[in-house]
């Protein structure tokens, strides 16, 4: 009887615990229910096939739409999606990961820059070179244009220079040029390239999986995820501890009572 | 019981050799040196002027035979003064390309270098104990290297990529010895 004196207040103690607990990891052990669940049958729900655009969503995970940006080229547009180069609306050969700054046309070819490589193309398209740090121009290009002359003008970190990018002869000259700049397209054109990149999505298995590791709330979400999965643990472990403990005064107080 | 402390025994060797080649692994991949500063290298300071030749017509075809892909671009930059010549050629070794530098004497290669390595594998072929192999190489009657280059366990399609990159730049120098292409 004593014994059982000393160990009823632990026990509710623990009870209290248990429930407490319980009630505060709840929703997030039905979060952790329901996600797992889906997440186990991925292929039957199609979840990996489910793609998902809303901006919102898109702004949330830090993805930016991507958007075309048109050079005007003498009668031609170069456009550039993401690294897909485009001369008005034939897809080039020649990937461009960098950004490009413009584009201009100069006697049986295009020219385009980017801060570190001119690239140069027939008017086809066909890439005729790809200059990486052109001789004689230092520092990054910051923009591109041609003069009355019909010369190439380069604007870079350190000044402007004239020349043509065949003979690599750049000559220094004051910085003012009608620097070549994205510009509104066609809206046919516009239409056309934006329906081959319908922009970057998400499928639902990423969201579901990031909302079953709390990830989609950033560090604290995970934080919290941790914390509720040892929680848990804790509360599994009281739950068995309380049944062993209640099973064992039952079982004395039957002997007792016989 | 043997067998389990000699596994014990093995287990924890294995297990850092393991983290330190996943390390060096992805240390191994990246920019050794740029283009422009191997060729400032090779001339010393004095590069110059870079000089072109077009990859049309049977060159084309060439290039396509030895490299195993469309030549990227129409013509190439390469660098001559006097009797040697400067490439820089890109090839596929698995998925990536591969950056090499070649330094070419007299129709002999004089100096070979990896400039940027982009796979995850075969970043061997960078040391000297391999790139040394191409020293003095040229090519034969049926133009293909006149040495024999060891292969590297685990780095084969590096080390092809790096002796078909080699091969095609005896062949570009031979081509502008011959034709004198014109800056």
């Amino acid at each position: 009887m004593t014994r059982h004196k000393r160990h009823r207040p632990k026990l509710r103690s623990l009870y209290q615990w248990h429930r407490y607990l319980g009630l505060a990891v709840a929703l997030l052990a039905v979060l952790l229910a329901v996600t797992g669940t889906l997440l186990n049958h991925t292929e039957r729900l199609g979840l990996d096939q489910r793609q998902l655009s809303p901006s919102w969503l898109l702004r949330w995970y830090g993805i930016e739409p991507q958007h075309g940006r048109f050079f005007p080229a003498e009668g031609q547009w170069l456009s550039q999606w993401g690294d897909h180069l485009y001369l008005d609306d034939h897809p080039l050969t020649h990937r461009q990961p960098t950004p490009l700054l413009g584009v201009v046309r100069l006697p049986q070819m295009l020219v385009a820059a980017s801060r570190h490589s001119l690239l140069l193309f027939t008017p086809e398209g066909i890439l005729i070179e790809r200059m990486e740090a052109p001789t004689g121009i230092s520092g990054a290009i910051t923009a591109i244009a041609k003069n009355r002359r019909g010369e190439l003008v380069l604007q870079s970190d350190h000044g402007a220079v004239r020349g043509h990018p065949d003979e690599e002869q750049w000559q220094s000259i004051p910085a003012s040029a009608t620097w070549s700049q994205p510009q509104p397209p066609p809206p046919a054109l516009q239409f056309k390239l934006a329906a081959l990149h319908p922009g970057p999505s998400l499928p639902l298995e990423r969201i579901i999986l990031d909302l079953h590791s709390g990830r989609l709330f950033g560090k604290w979400g995970s934080t919290t995820m941790d914390i509720a999965a040892i929680l848990l643990l804790f509360n599994a472990a009281s739950g068995m501890l309380i049944w062993w403990r209640r099973r064992h005064q039952q079982r004395q107080s039957r002997r007792a009572s016989l | 019981m043997t067998d389990n402390r000699l596994r014990g025994r093995l287990a924890r060797p294995l297990l850092i050799l393991a983290l330190l080649f996943s390390v060096v692994s992805v240390h191994a991949r990246g920019t050794y040196q740029t283009p422009e500063a191997f060729v400032k290298e090779v001339f010393a300071g004095e590069v110059p002027s870079a000089r072109r030749v077009w990859l049309s017509g049977k060159l084309a075809e060439t290039y396509r035979e030895v490299l195993q892909e469309q030549p990227p671009q129409l013509r190439l930059r390469y660098w001559q003064d006097g009797p040697r010549s400067v490439w820089i050629l890109q090839a596929i070794g698995k998925e990536h390309p591969i950056t090499a530098g070649f330094v070419i004497e007299e129709g002999q290669l004089k100096h070979t270098r990896v400039l940027i390595f982009r796979e995850s594998r075969g970043w061997e072929i960078r040391y000297p104990f391999f790139t040394q192999q191409f020293h003095n190489a040229g090519l034969d009657r049926q133009h293909r290297l006149d040495v024999s280059i060891d292969a590297i366990t685990g780095a084969t399609l590096s080390v092809r990529a790096m002796h078909n990159m080699a091969r095609m730049a005896l062949l570009l120098d031979q081509h502008v010895r011959e034709t004198h292409d014109t800056p």
